[in-house]
């Protein structure tokens, strides 16, 4: 009976460390992905005002894409324990990566690394409210 | 002869484990399906608050002056609660801000909810207060007045 209390509360420990775990990692996932998106949309804000001036197409200005989406990070993360992997500027796309680290509850088990992508373009032709 | 039977029926502890396996089995068998409850459920709790605080943020950076964005973040934060079915007990508080009411700076929404657990008294679930904090920037081409 003794063994038989040892082996169900050793199994109802582990199935509450497993259950607590998967909410963290998700929140996590969740938390790393929309820092992701909102670094992204700073970034893909950086108009290259010279190129519209110069009667050209709107394009991204890749040295203040990557600038803007950095200082957005740097807000965003406060008080985070993700971080800001890198910040690429493909044509008029910004694609961020920011990772985090949820360490388990389980014992025995190894932290987790979560990485997370976000994506925003350049987006032109809005002119009127609600489009 | 009957009495040695007696006796022997009285020694006899067979079956006994059954019935206090059972009387331990099935009460902790419950306790323990009500743990799974409360802890999946602060899960789901945490999961949503931040959710709304992420939806909230993002509202609240559409809009085009302070006041309206302080009312869309709060509106958005409830609505997304309530959507998700949390409940908060005395409802959830909703603070939205930012260092600078400008284009290209960053607003604060942090939500708060207690949870209610009062379905689950069987096993004394404590009341908990789940609190989430999203940022959003504010489009750099966006007419705003602070």
């Amino acid at each position: 009976m003794a063994a038989f209390i040892m082996l169900f509360s050793m199994l109802t420990f582990a199935g509450v460390a497993v259950v607590a775990d998967a909410g963290r990692i998700v929140s996590s996932e969740r938390e790393a992905s929309a820092v992701a998106f909102e670094t992204a949309r700073a970034g893909a804000q950086a108009v290259d005002d010279g190129a519209i001036r110069a009667g050209g197409t709107a394009t991204l200005d890749p040295a203040e894409a990557s600038a803007r989406a950095q200082s957005a990070a740097a807000q965003l993360l406060i008080g985070s324990t993700a971080s800001l992997t890198s910040v690429i500027v493909e044509g008029n796309q910004v694609v961020v990566t920011v990772t985090d680290r949820v360490d388990r509850w389980f014992p025995g088990l190894a932290d987790i690394t979560i990485t997370e992508t976000g994506r925003a373009r350049l987006a032109v032709g809005i002119t009127q409210e609600g489009q | 002869m009957i009495r040695r039977f007696i006796q022997r029926c009285r020694r006899d502890e067979r079956g006994d484990g059954d019935v206090a396996a059972l009387m331990f089995l099935a009460p902790a068998a419950f306790g323990v399906v009500l743990l799974f409850v409360f802890v999946g459920r602060q899960g789901a709790s945490v999961e949503s608050v931040t959710h709304a605080s992420q939806v909230a943020a993002r509202s609240a950076s559409l809009e085009r002056s302070q006041a309206a964005a302080e009312a869309a973040g709060t509106a958005t934060a409830v609505a997304t609660l309530s959507a998700a079915g949390t409940a908060c007990v005395g409802g959830p508080e909703v603070s939205v801000s930012a260092t600078v009411w400008a284009p290209g700076e960053t607003i604060e929404v942090t939500v708060t909810c207690a949870v209610a657990t009062g379905d689950l008294g069987a096993i004394s679930a404590p009341s908990r207060s789940f609190t989430a904090t999203s940022r959003a920037v504010i489009d750099t081409y966006r007419s705003f007045e602070s």
